[in-house]
């Protein structure tokens, strides 16, 4: 019993917190500025047969993304992003984003995972996918009563 | 080489008010290297190719300026908006001793690059001394 009241002090009870905010918001609070997080910022389209994402990628090759699509959701990843400096040089300014991207986006409608089709041109990743048959929608005629 | 503002895309200039649909302008996120008297500026434009980079120097003041073609998803409609579609501009102050003639610049998958080199120091020169 002695053990317990000696080992208790706010402290722990303090670190314990500080621990389990650290757990659930290091990453965006580790980095500063806050721009530099790896989760990319996204745009989605969409029509009647399909949806379309966007994610802006600059400075990227084509193999280093990988796109997975199921038919609920999307992920965007990126392999270990390469130093861009050489060793002599020393930086002067450094603003661009240095961790890996990596985003899953759930969908809000479901998707043929089998008819994707995905594009990095001019530092834009275009991912397209089609909304499977059943889905789609309908257009329904009304009978005159 | 300083540069004149902070910066992200978040950051708006101006909005261009020539364009009919009124896009922004952002400035660019750089990262900015010197190696021994070169410089290498990589400036993030996602949307821009080599065609529609334009750089301006005017004394000492390096203006990078990109236009990005605006996507024309045909028949599709905005679901979901993150980031907003606009060009890039941004200016930079170069010192005196940039050779300006040393400027190249590429664009490679939505970054620029711009190199650019300072001026060799000229060495030692010697005078003839005519005899009198």
């Amino acid at each position: 019993m002695t053990g317990w009241i000696n080992s208790w002090s706010p402290w722990t009870e303090m670190n314990r917190l500080q621990e389990e905010f650290n757990r659930l918001f290091g990453r965006q609070f580790r980095e500063v500025p806050a721009k530099r997080t790896n989760i990319p910022a996204v745009n989605l389209w969409q029509d009647e047969d399909r949806l379309l994402l966007t994610v802006e990628l600059p400075g990227r090759e084509v193999d280093d993304i990988d796109v997975t699509v199921t038919r609920d959701r999307v992920t965007i990843a990126e392999k270990e992003r390469k130093e861009e400096k050489s060793d002599h040089a020393t930086w002067l300014r450094r603003e661009r984003a240095v961790e890996p991207v990596e985003r899953t986006i759930e969908l809000p409608v479901e998707v043929d995972p089998e008819s994707v089709q995905a594009e990095y041109e001019k530092g834009i990743l275009t991912v397209e996918m089609h909304r499977p048959e059943e889905h789609k929608p309908r257009k329904v005629s009304v009978k005159a009563g | 080489m300083t540069d004149n503002n902070n910066t992200s895309k978040d950051t708006l200039v101006k909005n261009k008010p020539e364009s009919q649909e009124q896009y922004p302008v952002f400035q660019p996120a750089v990262d900015i290297q010197e190696e021994d008297s070169t410089f290498e500026l990589n400036v993030e434009m996602p949307g821009v190719d080599d065609s529609s980079v334009e750089i301006t120097v005017e004394k000492n003041r390096l203006t990078i300026h990109g236009t990005v073609d605006k996507p024309d998803y045909d028949g599709l409609t905005p679901l979901h908006t993150e980031y907003r579609i606009g060009d890039y501009e941004r200016s930079f102050s170069i010192s005196d001793d940039i050779d300006l003639d040393s400027i190249e610049a590429t664009v490679r998958n939505g970054l620029l690059t711009v190199r650019m080199k300072r001026h060799q120091p000229a060495g030692p020169q010697k005078v003839a001394i005519k005899a009198g």
